[in-house]
């Protein structure tokens, strides 16, 4: 099930050619390697602009993360759970 | 030659496409899974069960218990959206959103109209799902009509090229509603009348249909004959918003009114703060109760004078309500505001003090919610129902963001 967490989690990540990636975060005292990105938006939260992306761990699990620009960190925003 | 592009199951498929452990399953977007939403969109996975848009959740459920519910992000759908109109532009100036994952495409006076039409059309497939990993499905036909039709023959992944001809062949045998802007209410007064499939439609006596339909009826027929005379309004021109409006399914039946009344506040507050933002006045208030047996009725009021201001709106919402409302618990209330126009900031400055203090309350209202988000100020009636009756909004974090005192 996907549950929703909106929890602060340190991101490492890529900035390059006008673009962000992320690359690997600590999640539950783990390192979560992405594989890929599967999509991302913008959303207007009051004047600061959040970044969303979706993604897929190499161990195939599913994630949301959102970088605020204004507040300049990360949060894990849902993830989905087996079972 | 005009293009229609209509994205298959795209809030699904977006879904998806994001998390690729959806793919091949049954996927039904909605609002609060737990709550009393909706099924927003179905993957095509889901539809062989009944699952349909507009279905409510618990339905859906039973219908097709091993659905994945994902709650639905229209800041996702919207973003993509804009990404793949990019590429529709790709093949024509003139491209008409019509929706979130719909749009026409005029391609006369480009280098794909006439017979490279179909295969610009097929090409534009295959870029969008290359891209973005996602399908759509194309009409192509002479005129907007024709196109829209088209492409609902054949989905997912579906083109079909039609002339008014093959239009008339696939489609008068078949019955009223197929027509694009029918609803259930036209098909059956034109029942009513002895007029079934979309020949009987293309033939029928145009004084009866005036009788039955006024200035409507001609055009009906006009319609059924795939004949369609509307310009391909590109994007940029904008299209002039006739009505805005927000709703809300309560997450149980209520029949208090108060506690309704105060739901009216806020979504009156809701569709003025949006009038607002994008320079609107508006003159009719519209009211929709949807009751525990599922029945919708609508009524409307004019006001005497165009407005953006939550409290007017609010204060004919409610009559409108203890007016029309049966007693019956209520499931879903809605607000909107018809007869809009546009409105560039000119003098709107009222005569009273009292009303100019109410003017400068709402704008410092505006300017505190535009800084701190939408929940940052939240109207104190709205709480007479604790958090039941608020409104969700997508954009907002409560956890991350509580509202806060300004004063």
């Amino acid at each position: 099930m996907l549950e929703a967490l909106n929890q602060p989690v340190e991101v490492l990540s890529l900035f390059a050619e006008g673009k962000m990636k992320p690359l690997r975060f600590r999640w539950r005292g783990r390192v979560v390697r992405v594989r890929r990105v599967t999509g991302e938006w913008v959303r207007q939260e009051g004047i600061g602009r959040v970044h969303y992306f979706s993604l897929v761990s190499e161990g195939s699990d599913y994630f949301e993360l959102a970088y605020d620009i204004d507040q300049t960190n990360w949060r894990i925003c849902r993830v989905w759970l087996e079972g | 030659m005009i293009l229609h592009v209509d994205m298959d199951a795209f809030f699904a498929s977006v879904e998806q496409r994001s998390d690729p452990r959806l793919l091949g399953r049954p996927v039904l977007v909605c609002g609060d899974p737990d709550g009393r939403s909706v099924v927003a969109a179905a993957s095509y996975e889901a539809r062989p069960f009944g699952v349909k848009a507009g279905m409510p959740i618990d339905t859906a459920r039973r219908l097709c218990p091993h659905a994945e519910l994902v709650p639905g992000d229209p800041s996702k759908y919207v973003a993509l959206s804009h990404r793949i109109l990019e590429v529709l532009k790709e093949f024509s100036p003139l491209v008409e959103p019509m929706s979130i994952d719909e749009a026409f495409l005029d391609l006369q006076g480009t280098s794909h109209d006439g017979d490279r039409a179909p295969r610009a059309a097929l090409e534009l497939q295959r870029r969008v799902e290359s891209r973005f990993s996602l399908t759509c499905s194309i009409g192509l036909g002479p005129n907007k009509l024709i196109a829209k039709m088209g492409s609902s023959i054949r989905k997912p992944r579906g083109f079909t090229s039609l002339t008014v001809e093959s239009y008339r062949k696939h489609f008068w045998p078949q019955p009223v509603s197929a027509l694009w802007g029918i609803g259930e209410q036209t098909e059956h007064a034109l029942k009513s009348i002895g007029i079934v499939t979309l020949s009987d439609l293309a033939h029928a006596p145009e004084a009866l249909l005036s009788a039955t339909f006024g200035v409507n009826g001609p055009r009906l027929r006009f319609a059924a004959r795939g004949e369609d005379e509307s310009a391909v309004v590109p994007y940029f021109q904008g299209i002039a918003n006739k009505s805005m409006g927000h709703e809300h399914t309560l997450d149980r039946d209520e029949d208090h009114r108060e506690a309704l009344e105060a739901l009216l506040v806020t979504l009156s507050d809701q569709v003025t703060r949006r009038m607002r933002k994008e320079c609107y006045l508006g003159r009719t208030v519209v009211l929709k109760i949807r009751t525990s047996d599922f029945k919708t009725r609508t009524r409307q009021h004019a006001l005497e004078e165009y407005t953006d201001e939550p409290r007017a709106v609010a204060h004919w919402a409610r009559l409108l309500l203890r007016a029309h409302w049966n007693g019956k618990p209520v499931r879903l209330l809605g607000v909107s505001m018809a007869e809009l126009v546009p409105w560039k900031g000119a003098a709107h400055r009222p005569l009273f003090a009292e009303d100019r203090r109410y003017r400068k309350m709402v704008k410092a209202v505006d300017r505190a919610r535009d800084r701190f988000g939408e929940s940052s100020l939240l109207r104190a009636v709205s709480l007479r129902m604790g958090n039941r009756t608020e409104p969700v909004d997508r954009s907002l974090n409560p956890a991350r963001d509580p509202p806060r005192n300004l004063a």
